[in-house]
């Protein structure tokens, strides 16, 4: 042992608080600068921004209707993603297997390819038909929330309140139990929605029209001032109701997680047990397959009629599919593979940045988790600029790499952080204290440590998150138009190209990034069996 | 090898441990009983360098672990943890744990697997496909990988079915009797710490109440915690302060060396019905049969101290609450002074129904221990 | 650095990744906010010609070309692109004010006239697009009680058939302020006041607007550009156009425009892409494309699918004062059509 060795009690702290710097000095500093500057229009104080937050009716009535379709969305969400997870995990619903990881798959159509394949079969529109549309697009983040909680509940402490209580009691102390989860689901299909004004705006053309304030947001940044100006400083302004809103709901879901102790994966653990759904299984299934019907079979069928020309008078054919896809392979497959690589080293980013940011905030700064959903809780357009300011700085050594993908990369990277800090800081909850120490004891290094213990316990974890951040990657719009390096992204261009009238290309591109977004769940599937939705 | 804790403090919010002195001797096991929350754990976690500790010093054989300016940290102290829980690594098979935490190789820890107890055939085994006590035994072998220079075992025998304790108990005694090496180990068991422990030692409230031999502590318990905690007793408050103290069961001398607040630990054994008038009885002046270990006791290293007095004391009526039966007889519950307490039917004697009224008084030398509150 | 220097070693070489993977140096940078489809065979050509390459940047329609503005707005101080071709003219405006952009006296834009082109020479307007009535001929099949003028959307005869994008962004709402400045406050007011009691359907975006003309059901004509007129005219639907207010104050016509950006790192080549854009020839190209546009160019060719300046009644309109307005009237027609 040699002679005196003079040791911090809390090692391993370093690495996490040069990350977190980081962090800071790319994601939060900037945004905070951005807020900062706007009490600075013109270069002196003045609170003339901030004083016109919310001056008008129109952006009252907004945020108002910004706040029902949130709660309306988010309802439906959690309806539907988690009803649908408490049909796979809780009873004995036909096809359970299948559907449990279903319900997780539209996440890989753009919530505007799923308002858009509606809006193809239903002049239905307003507010519940947004709310819907929005509620099915995110309803994965619910069901895959939900299904975590539910697996995560001994089912003996369930079995005990059923004998002593009876079954409502029963199946409301399972509500409580994993309520923490549920809200943590709930708040990102808020958030997300909050952020969206593209669904809403799309079914706002016909007559009844459900504005919301992303919106108004977005309208202020699409006539721009100069950087320092007073019409910068509203624009930035502009976006505190929203945060204010999710900090809101953040607020709910901190106080919500359950003070007692997590199940670990080394407890002595027993399932809940399944219910018998009777009579009940027919209807119980149809409810299973609203999701999967609604977000990923609906879309998918309109996309390729679009492919095959629907949209045009001339009617559909084959022929029109198959050139579709021809030219959308021969014209766009270097951009389709750009943006799945961006995507891949984006979902990459989430996991190693969030890796040691999720381990301290599971074990001792809970904080961290609040601070990370900075860049997600803000509308994607401030987030952009506040990343050209720091990246195109000229005097800092950033600049060398604006015009790269790395500016996109980080961009991303920094956006979908918190799925992947809230994800794994749950996931590294659950596992003991102890499995590190036994490690420690043993003489073990920090990074033997890593790679032998905590690595291949938070591995299913971490690829749940890198498939996520892959995904939403691909669903990213407002970050591929402000960064420069966002040019060749795939949805730009399909935003464009619909736009422009091509739906016949944009149908087949449609489906080919959806495609491409499947493609590692579907090699997860292949490898391990699993979708692995129950590990974020 | 030689385990020396001085002074040792420690603090977290409204929990304090210390000071903690004490001495663990190489190829012996040190019990460390004690209800939960007592600090035992803290104290492991303190030795094995997993806690920063406040202030004073541990020392493990020449080499100061904890001290002034110094800490070593956990991965260099050489220190195997059987942890509560076991917080064996759940992906990993059994063999490959015990490779990784001895960096040794295969042969060695098939060696160390079998020495614990762990049969070859289970060597492949995931944690989570072993038994309780089976898991046990690959906690052991893991924690005696590498070598270690003090065994750490924090409720060894917690998650193990009672008809399988009697062997793992018998490879733990052997295992630390084997090496150099001193085992900690703390429970708050009775029944393992007197099967295990070489010397005991009552931790609670984060203090030190009092330490010995486990025959010693049973015959002469100090401390009305390790009454109760080992020998099952229950607790009668003396009244005053003086050297003669009262209770309703008579007046009774106090040793010496007890300061502050007196009570009697009654066994269930020391009290009994007394049939007829309430005229005072005669009781027997040294007990026949009581819940004390049938092994014959290791010399005591203790100071003859006194804890027992002679007596005439009073009889009086007792409602009978409740009856149960265990390995020792039948025992009644009974009332006395608005506290329940437990009393070991003789064989033979009729059993009273609950809600009966009994007289009853001591049938032997009751101990006086030390009340709640104080420690060493 | 006890814990994971993987995670760093990792994020530094996928930083170090990335940044070496970008793609090769360009010798000049484009901001194009026009249809990519469109403006990516003009680049290719100039790059096929000159052997320049050119790194281009385009924009999102549906994001109302917020996002090239902003960054061209947000890169000011250390700036990136070289030329900017606008597909409207009031953001070229915009950022002319906040002096982003460079004068030149615009060669390649000789042969059109003056009154496209920035007086200043930060800019100039080429290749246009007319604001039109899109009219569906199954919907209204009497050729005579068809609409003949924008007013016709506020007149009761066609009271719940008319179509519109919403005036916030994008060139109807360049067109709202170029009726303000030509019409002045009191009509341009009647007009859009006209537009909520006539139950006009306002839809997200020109493209919208085509839309719903084109379908079987809803408005029966509306308001939009030719470009998107023309995407319905290839998709077969039964739609004309009408070039609105020929006895009148004639049809708005809005052109691209293209400008240097000052500071810019290529100046040399950046000139030279910008004189190509506004030759003749890519006018040409234009209005031989999918979008139809008309060429400015005096004397230019135009092809048998579009209207040439000639041919019709343009309205006389001041781009600078029509910018200025906008900025005034914004607040208003966010507080008007915002819900």
């Amino acid at each position: 042992m040699g002679g005196k060795v003079i040791q911090s009690a809390r090692p391993g702290s370093k690495t996490f608080w040069l990350v977190l710097l980081v962090f800071v000095l790319l994601a939060i500093l900037p945004l905070l600068y951005l807020f900062f500057g706007s009490f600075f229009p013109e270069g002196s104080f003045s609170l003339e921004a901030w004083r016109k937050i919310l001056a008008t009716e129109t952006e009252r009535v907004q945020l108002l209707h910004s706040a029902i379709l949130g709660g309306l969305a988010t309802l439906f969400a959690l309806l539907l993603g988690g009803g649908t997870a408490w049909l796979t995990e809780r009873t004995d619903l036909p096809m359970a297997r299948a559907l449990g990881p279903m319900a997780l798959l539209p996440l890989l159509f753009p919530p505007i390819v799923v308002a858009m394949s509606f809006a193809d079969l239903s002049t239905a529109t307003g507010l519940p038909v947004v709310a819907l549309l929005l509620g099915v697009s995110h309803a994965p983040f619910a069901a895959a929330l939900t299904a975590r909680g539910l697996r995560s509940i001994d089912g003996r402490l369930y079995e005990s309140t059923l004998l002593a209580r009876g079954r409502l009691r029963a199946e409301l102390f399972l509500l409580r139990q994993c309520l923490a989860d549920i809200l943590a689901g709930a708040l990102l299909v808020l958030v997300f929605v909050l952020s969206n004004h593209g669904v809403p705006e799309f079914f706002s053309v016909k007559k009844k029209s459900w504005f919301v304030y992303s919106e108004a947001v977005f309208l202020r940044w699409s006539a721009p001032g100069k950087p320092g100006s007073l019409r910068a400083a509203e624009a930035v302004a502009s976006s505190a109701p929203l945060l204010l809103l999710i900090g809101l709901a953040l607020l709910i879901c901190l106080r919500a997680r359950r003070k007692g102790t997590l199940v670990t994966v080394a407890s002595d653990f027993r399932p809940l047990p399944l219910r018998a759904l009777g009579r009940g299984k027919l209807p119980a299934l149809l409810f299973a397959l609203i999701l999967p019907l609604l977000g990923i079979v609906m879309p998918l069928w309109r996309m390729l009629l679009w492919s095959a020309g629907s949209t045009a008078n001339h009617g559909t054919s084959m022929q029109t599919a198959i050139e579709s896809f021809r030219r959308v392979v021969t014209e766009l497959s270097g951009d389709l593979g750009y943006t799945l690589g961006m995507a891949a080293l984006a979902g990459g980013l989430v996991v190693l940045v969030a890796l040691p940011l999720a381990w301290e905030a599971a074990r001792r700064k809970p904080w961290i988790e609040a601070l990370s959903l900075i860049p997600l809780a803000v509308p994607g357009v401030l987030l952009g600029v506040a990343l050209v300011r720091l990246w195109n700085d000229p005097h800092l050594p950033l600049a060398r790499l604006y015009d790269t993908p790395a500016l996109l990369v980080a961009g991303y990277g920094t956006r979908f952080l918190p799925l992947g800090v809230l994800a794994l800081a749950n996931a590294a909850r659950r596992l003991p204290a102890s499995f590190d120490e036994a490690a420690r004891l043993s003489g073990r290094g920090p990074v033997l440590r890593w790679l032998k213990i905590q690595g291949p316990l938070l591995l299913p974890t971490a690829v749940s998150v890198f498939i996520l951040g892959y995904i939403l990657s691909l669903r990213e719009l407002d970050l591929a138009v402000i960064l420069p390096p966002g040019n060749d992204m795939v949805p730009r261009r399909l935003a464009n190209i619909v736009h422009f009238g091509n739906e016949d290309v944009g149908g087949a591109l449609a489906v080919l990034l959806a495609l491409g977004a499947a493609l590692p769940i579907l090699m997860r599937i292949l490898l391990t069996g699993k979708a692995g939705r129950a590990d974020l | 090898m030689t385990l020396r804790i001085s002074e040792l403090r420690f603090a977290r919010k409204a929990f304090e441990l210390g000071p903690i002195d004490l001495e663990a001797q190489g190829g012996r096991m040190l019990v460390l009983i004690g209800p939960s929350g007592g600090g035992k754990t803290t104290l492991l976690r303190l030795i094995a360098g997993l806690e920063a500790a406040s202030g004073g010093s541990i020392t493990l054989g020449d080499d100061l672990l904890t001290g002034p300016g110094t800490f070593v940290p956990a991965a260099a102290r050489r220190v195997g943890f059987v942890f509560q829980g076991l917080a064996l690594w759940p992906h990993m098979k059994a063999l490959a744990q015990v490779r990784f935490a001895g960096k040794c190789g295969k042969k060695e820890a098939t060696e160390l697997l079998l020495r614990a107890g762990l049969p070859a055939s289970l060597h492949k085994r995931l944690p989570g496909a072993l038994s309780g006590g089976e898991a046990q035994r690959l906690a052991v072998a893991r924690a005696l990988a590498g070598h270690p220079r003090l065994l750490l075992l924090d409720e060894p025998l917690r998650s193990v079915d009672p008809h399988l304790r009697d062997g793992l108990q018998r490879t733990l005694r052997a295992l630390a009797r084997e090496g150099e090496h001193p085992t900690l180990c703390v429970t708050h068991d009775r029944e393992e710490a007197l099967a295990l422990a070489d010397d005991l030692v009552v931790l609670a409230g984060g203090r030190i109440l009092e330490r010995g031999r486990p025959s010693e502590l049973c015959r002469e318990p100090r401390h009305a915690f390790t009454a109760r905690f080992l020998l099952r007793a229950d607790i009668l408050p003396l009244q005053g302060t003086g050297p003669k103290r009262g209770c309703a069961l008579g007046s009774f001398s106090v040793p010496d060396w007890l300061q502050g607040e007196a009570a009697l630990a009654l066994r269930p054994g020391d009290l009994r019905i007394h049939q007829g008038d309430h005229s005072q009885s005669q009781p027997k002046a040294a007990p026949e049969a009581g819940p004390l270990p049938a092994t014959p006791l290791p010399a005591s290293t203790r100071p003859a101290t006194p804890t027992t007095t002679a007596f005439p004391t009073k009889t009086l009526l007792a409602p009978v609450l409740d009856r149960h039966f265990d390995e020792r007889g039948c025992l009644l519950d009974i009332e006395i002074e608005g506290q329940p307490f437990s009393l070991l039917l003789r064989p033979g004697e009729p059993i009273p129904d609950p809600g009966m009224q009994v007289r009853v008084g001591l049938d032997r030398t009751p101990l006086v221990v030390q009340a709640d509150g104080g420690s060493e | 650095m006890r814990r994971g220097p993987l995670v760093l070693l990792g994020t530094v070489t996928l930083f170090l990744g990335t940044a070496c993977s970008h793609k090769a140096e360009s010798d000049v940078v484009l901001y194009c906010a026009t249809d990519q489809h469109t403006a990516e065979k003009i680049v290719r050509l100039f790059e096929k010609e000159t052997g320049i390459p050119v790194k281009a940047r385009y924009d999102t329609e549906a994001n109302k070309t917020v996002g090239l503005v902003t960054a061209l707005m947000e890169e000011a101080k250390n700036p990136r692109a070289d030329v900017f071709w606008n597909n409207e003219i009031i953001h070229t405006i915009r950022l002319g004010k906040a002096g982003i952009l460079k004068p030149y006296d615009w060669p390649g834009a000789k042969g059109i006239e003056a009154r496209w082109k920035d007086p200043k020479g930060r800019f100039a307007g080429f290749a246009a697009r007319a604001r039109v009535l899109i009219v569906n001929t199954e919907k209204l099949p009497d050729p005579k009680a068809r609409p003949k003028s924008i007013w016709d959307l506020i007149d009761p005869r066609f009271k719940g058939k008319g179509v519109m994008a919403r005036p916030l962004t994008g060139t109807t709402l360049t067109h709202v302020a170029a009726l303000f400045q030509t019409l002045g406050e009191k009509e341009a007011r009647r007009f859009l006041d006209g537009l909520k009691k006539n139950e006009v359907a306002l839809a997200k975006s020109n493209g919208a607007v085509m839309r719903m003309v084109s379908a079987k059901e809803g408005p029966a004509f509306g308001l939009t550009d030719t470009d998107d007129f023309n995407v319905a005219l290839r998709k077969g639907f039964p739609v004309i156009a009408v070039y609105p207010d020929q006895e009148g104050m004639g049809t708005f016509v809005i052109p691209n425009t293209v400008a240097l950006i000052k500071g810019s790192p290529n100046p040399k080549n950046g000139k030279k892409l910008a004189d190509f854009l506004c030759s003749a020839r890519v006018e040409a190209l234009l209005a031989r494309s999918g979008s139809a546009q008309i060429p400015l160019h005096k004397g230019a060719e135009v092809p048998k699918e579009v209207r040439p300046l000639s041919s019709f009644k343009a309205a006389t309109w001041d781009f600078a004062k029509a910018a200025e307005i906008m900025d005034k009237i914004l607040p208003e027609l966010r507080e008007r059509f915002g819900i």
